[in-house]
């Protein structure tokens, strides 16, 4: 490799690793609640007009 | 640098790697398919469609991280040399599999209406201003974008063409898609799945890659010291008998550059460490039937000169050497690629 791919490979590495794991980890953190379906008790108990 | 292309270079164990590599992507996705079939059995077409999807992505995920993995375990490890012979076609294979990704999405889109969504989404400007909601499906594009520029510009008629230094210069761009892809999952599929397995792979193969390069960079740093030099600029290399027969030591001139010192026997040159080709480290191959050998991909070329053998014309730039007090020096001004430098010691 010549002199700037080394030196490219030495900065696009850690730059790389910082934004991947700050990415992964919120999208890890941040995602939504799993919405379930109703559960059976919940639909008797609804009022009907 | 051949003085003709083909289509394909194939020889016999070209065909071994890439027939070994084929049958392992194949097993991979016809096991995926089975076992979460038997898991979660899709109920219809949208569903059938999602499974491949995620089949097909997958395996592109982990082939990308393969494939980036074979240049530091290459560095960290001769035996590794192989795949790295073999990366090419790899990349290749990949590029394929991800267009079944990309095909399968389009067909769940259709199956399920989506397609006038899509295109919505993706000219939501406001979206890409957010974090999640942004338009994932557009990373995993700009990642798709450009592993087909890297395939289509795979063959050596384009290295030629654009010249070693550039081609590899434009390959490097894989990291960009590697990151792409790694985004595009982390806000596209992990939003929803819940199980273990995407977290896994991203983390696990991720991980896996940044070590390896991490540890191949602390080793390409020991290699960094500029080598020590004589009053007048000439860079001391040592006794003729401290560069191994058949072999180099590699001393590197003021600002960086890599300069590869063989021995054939009584008779020493040296040449540029970068081999013509793909820019391999020369000076870690070794002399082969008289000429030095690349040992990325076995390009040779004749220690005297410089030169490849005929029909090929590629040519490195060679350095004049002496012998002063028992030592090998090398002057560090290149001189122009095929000058004859060589001395017997």
């Amino acid at each position: 490799m010549t002199r700037a791919q080394r030196l490219f490979h030495r900065l696009v590495w850690p730059a790389l690793i910082v934004m991947v794991t700050l990415g992964l980890s919120f999208a890890l953190a941040l995602r939504p609640p799993v919405v379930g379906p109703p559960d059976a008790q919940t639909q008797t108990q609804t009022p009907t007009p | 640098m051949s003085i003709h292309y083909r289509a394909v270079e194939w020889n016999r164990v070209k065909i071994f790697y890439d027939g070994l590599i084929v049958l392992a992507v194949a097993t991979y996705i016809a096991g995926y398919l089975i076992l979460e079939a038997r898991l979660v059995p899709p109920q219809d077409r949208p569903a059938e469609s999602e499974l491949y999807v995620r089949a097909f992505g997958s395996a592109t995920f982990l082939m990308l991280t393969a494939i980036l993995s074979i240049g530091p375990l290459s560095r960290l490890d001769r035996r590794f040399l192989p795949l790295l012979y073999n990366r090419r076609h790899f990349g290749v294979l990949t590029f394929f599999v991800a267009t079944a990704h990309v095909a399968f999405a389009i067909n769940w889109f259709l199956a399920t209406d989506a397609l006038p969504g899509l295109a919505s989404d993706l000219t939501n400007w406001a979206g890409y201003g957010e974090f999640i909601g942004f338009p994932y499906e557009a990373l995993g594009i700009a990642a798709f974008v450009i592993l087909l520029i890297m395939a289509a510009t795979s063959h050596d008629f384009w290295l030629s063409f654009l010249t070693p230094k550039v081609w590899k210069t434009l390959h490097l761009a894989l990291y960009a898609a590697y990151g792409l892809v790694m985004m595009h999952v982390a806000l596209g599929g992990l939003q929803l799945d819940r199980t273990l397995f995407l977290p896994l792979i991203l983390v696990g193969g991720f991980g896996t890659v940044s070590v390896l390069h991490v540890l191949a960079a602390r080793c390409e740093r020991a290699h960094d010291a500029p080598t020590a030099t004589g009053g007048d600029g000439w860079l001391v290399v040592g006794t003729p008998q401290s560069i191994p027969d058949k072999r180099a030591r590699i001393v590197v001139a003021r600002g960086g550059e890599r300069i590869a010192v063989f021995r054939d026997g009584a008779r020493v040159g040296a040449l540029s460490n970068l081999c013509a080709h793909q820019n391999g480290p020369l000076g870690e191959g070794c002399i082969i039937d008289g000429y030095v050998t690349c040992p990325w991909h076995g390009y040779q070329y004749r220690l005297a000169d410089g030169c490849a053998p005929p029909p090929f014309r590629d040519k490195l730039a060679t350095y004049r050497l002496r012998l002063s007090g028992g030592s090998v020096e090398v002057d560090p001004s290149p001189l122009p690629p095929g000058t004859p430098a060589t001395i017997e010691v």
